[in-house]
């Protein structure tokens, strides 16, 4: 274990640091290869080696009832009790430095405009598949490839709006994107949450750094939102359009609606007349002009997608094709995000922007192309296979972890059929340390940012640090047993 | 020809609904030599229509009513002016109508017994052939009868039973040309029959690779001819049903269709 550098803090007995911590071979966020913490984490250090085990139990306590008591949960699907969770929370910070984060910003805002021109392209002329650099194969087959959005222009030409990109480190620490998530990226509200409560728990520790606030997010995304509004009114009616409370995000749809002082609804609480879209109030009808909806494509609109909706409101799709209202996400973004699909982004920012990629994919073997089919089927040990429309962690094999039968049993699929399936190296996720049963222990996390699109491109300096909060667990999703830190992105 | 159309289409409710959500697919088309002269679409109750073009190309207009009603009409009459020949050359297909008139669809779905049948009659290196010979033998295969078949039966199901309607004869031979690697859509329209019978009408397109779109209707054995009216096309019926709708109420719904194709000089 490192030993403590000059600490002007109160000794403890026994400080968090003094138990065993393995570095181990992956990329540590904290500590160098020696041992030494990195530069930026210095001063966390010292304040870890002046707590002890009981002081963090302490601020735990505080921290949990805190969420509990705002309501912060989240909903496990296929549990038999008590589906309702607080999202598990790690004291530690994840510290980013400033000239890190600025690669960081370059890079997301490079992805999310080649992104945006990607699905400009799709749903317009196809140059991009006419000159075969992406398959056009791929794009028609995706499940969330929207043909009735073809020739469909949202307002700015702006189809993701908000983008929450899943970022991971390797072995040397180099990020790298995994998933850009662009139909209704969730948990946001948790990176605000936990900087509310790390501002408190630790506002001393907070104080001596400089981190980059992110309590702006709300007003942010409600001027992105209104920016996009269809006749560009600066007093335009945005809305929140939510599944309900038995959707697991739902804690944040409200959460979101508060924060920008917007109206929560549902399906039924809006009406479609004259193409247009109106919300039924105390006082009649009221024209809404930008829906900010957490409802997926499918069930948006009985009229056009599935017609068993209860959710959605009828004639949305044609109020939103004559232009009377704005949906952020644009409908159809899903192609952009389908894993196979995002195998070709770098191809996209080359061929729209004539760039080389700041930030790179993790290498992705495609199953609909019959020589990576091949790879993929001959090393099905070595590789994580995914189901290209599965997330949350679910429709997963991981190679080297399980058995024959699982490999049999995906061999088989991703025979059956080769589209469906992409295939990746395993990957050395950075660890973290983290308390874990009372030790400092490293977990490995990802970053999630989230990026706004409406007159300009910016991302929140921050976001959303998952950890896997189990030995050794390299899924962080929440809903496999993940939790999350607060991220601090300092200031130049 | 010059034929004038009628399509009326009443929704009746046992119980007056409030809300009701329609799309029609109703107008005639321009081109490949066909000239729709004058069409109006008249809906009661009456409201304000949206018309937009889908991603076939395809005339659709959808409109809303808001108010009780147990009995919504609507009304489209047109005035087409029919080529005696269908011509629609093109060099290439656009990606994404490659893909689309390719793949299976859930009336046409890509089915080996259909696809064994295709092959045994197709001529090699020769889609033109091979889509005459489709024609023939689906022809022979089904015998018309209405009926037979309801709105939600697939080309499997419609070669198996032997009889069918002209939908039915496009599905099967949707189904065979695909899997022979023919690209083929779906066209609906209208059928001038002498006064006889007919009106709403089903057949089907394929494209010949350098040419372009041939238009071939396998209820008859024929290409289609100056009593055709072009609608629309799609990858099957499920795209271009002549009306779609939702309504929010608790009532049954019974529709009455009556068309009326006349020549007129």
């Amino acid at each position: 274990m490192p030993g403590r550098a000059g600490s002007e803090q109160k000794m403890v007995e026994k400080s968090v640091l003094d138990t065993l911590y393995d570095i181990s071979q992956f990329y540590d966020e904290m500590f160098e290869a020696t041992g030494q913490p990195r530069e930026h984490y210095r001063t966390l250090h010292e304040q870890l080696g002046s707590l002890s085990m009981e002081d963090f139990a302490e601020k735990h306590r505080v921290a949990d009832a805190s969420f509990l008591y705002q309501g912060i949960t989240f909903t496990v699907y296929g549990q038999e009790s008590g589906i309702e969770r607080i999202f598990p929370f790690d004291l530690i910070p994840r510290i980013i430095p400033f000239e890190e984060w600025r690669q960081l910003e370059e890079g997301l805002t490079q992805r999310v405009t080649a992104l945006n021109l990607f699905l400009q392209d799709v749903y317009h002329e196809q140059r991009i598949l006419r000159e075969k650099r992406v398959p056009a194969e791929l794009v028609f087959s995706a499940k969330h490839f929207r043909r009735e959005m073809m020739d469909v222009t949202p307002a700015r030409g702006v189809y993701a709006h908000i983008t929450g990109t899943d970022l991971i480190r390797d072995k040397s620490g180099e990020y790298f994107v995994l998933e850009d998530n662009l139909r209704s990226p969730s948990g946001v509200s948790y990176m605000l949450e936990n900087r509310q409560v790390m501002k408190r728990i630790f506002a001393d520790l907070f104080g001596r750094y400089r981190v980059s606030p992110v309590e702006q997010y709300p007003q942010a995304l409600l001027d992105t939102l209104r920016s996009v509004a269809p006749h560009g009114y600066s007093d335009a009616t945005v809305v929140l359009l939510t599944p309900g409370i038995y959707n697991s995000a739902y804690f944040e749809h409200t959460f979101l609606a508060r924060m920008m002082g917007i109206e929560i609804v549902e399906g039924h609480d809006l009406v479609a007349h004259n193409n247009k879209i109106y919300m039924r109030t105390t006082q009649g009808l009221q024209l809404v002009d930008v829906i900010y909806r957490r409802v997926d494509d499918d069930f948006l609109d009985p009229l056009a997608f599935r017609q068993d909706s209860a959710l959605g409101v009828a004639g949305l799709l044609n109020a939103y094709r004559a232009g009377n209202v704005t949906l952020a996400n644009a409908i159809g973004t899903g192609v952009a995000d389908d894993k196979a699909v995002y195998a070709y982004v770098p191809e996209m920012i080359r061929f729209y922007l004539d760039q080389d990629p700041i930030l790179n994919n993790v290498p992705t073997y495609v199953g609909l192309d019959e020589k990576e089919c091949g790879y993929i089927l001959a090393n099905l040990d070595k590789l994580v296979v995914k189901a290209v429309n599965e997330s949350g962690g679910y429709g997963m094999l991981i190679g080297p972890h399980a058995s024959q039968a699982e490999r049999e049993k995906f061999r088989e699929q991703v025979r059956a059929n080769p589209r469906n399936y992409i295939a990746q190296p395993t990957l050395a996720l950075s660890r973290h340390p983290t308390l874990l049963e009372d030790e400092l222990y490293g977990c490995h996390i990802d970053l999630r940012p989230y990026t706004l699109y409406g007159e300009k491109i910016t991302v929140v300096p921050g976001g959303l640090t998952r950890v896997a909060l189990r030995k050794g667990s390299l899924v962080v999703n929440s809903s496999q047993g993940g939790g999350s830190k607060d991220t601090w992105v300092l200031r130049e | 020809m010059r034929l004038k159309i009628e399509h009326i289409t009443t929704f009746s409710y046992d119980h007056p609904i409030s809300e009701a959500y329609t799309e029609m697919c109703l107008r005639p088309q321009d081109g490949a030599g066909q000239h729709c002269l004058s069409f109006s679409l008249k809906t009661e109750p009456h409201d304000e229509q949206l018309n937009y073009r889908d991603r076939f190309g395809n005339d659709i207009s959808h409109f809303d009513t808001i108010q009780p009603h147990n009995q919504l009409v609507v009304a489209a009459r047109s005035v087409v002016l029919t080529p005696d020949h269908f011509v629609q050359s093109m060099a290439h297909l656009s990606p994404l109508d490659e893909f689309d008139f390719l793949q299976g669809s859930s009336y046409a779905p890509l089915l080996s017994e259909i696809s064994a049948l295709a092959e045994s009659i197709s001529t090699p290196g020769d889609p033109k052939a091979s889509a005459l010979a489709i024609m023939r033998h689906t022809w022979g295969a089904i015998k018309y009868e209405k009926g037979a078949t309801d709105v939600n039966t697939t080309a499997g199901e419609a070669l198996a039973l032997g009889r069918g309607v002209c939908q039915d004869f496009a599905h099967v031979m949707l189904s065979a040309c695909r899997s022979q690697k023919i690209p083929a859509r779906y066209v609906s329209g209208y059928l001038y029959n002498n006064g006889y019978s007919a009106a709403s009408h089903a057949w089907v397109d394929v494209y010949i690779p350098g040419e372009g779109w041939l238009s071939l209707d396998p209820t008859h054995n024929v290409e289609q001819n100056g009593q055709y009216v072009r609608v629309a096309i799609g990858r099957d019926y499920a795209d271009v049903p002549p009306t779609r709708g939702i309504f929010v109420g608790n009532a049954k719904e019974s529709m009455e269709v009556s068309v009326k194709v006349d020549a007129v000089l």
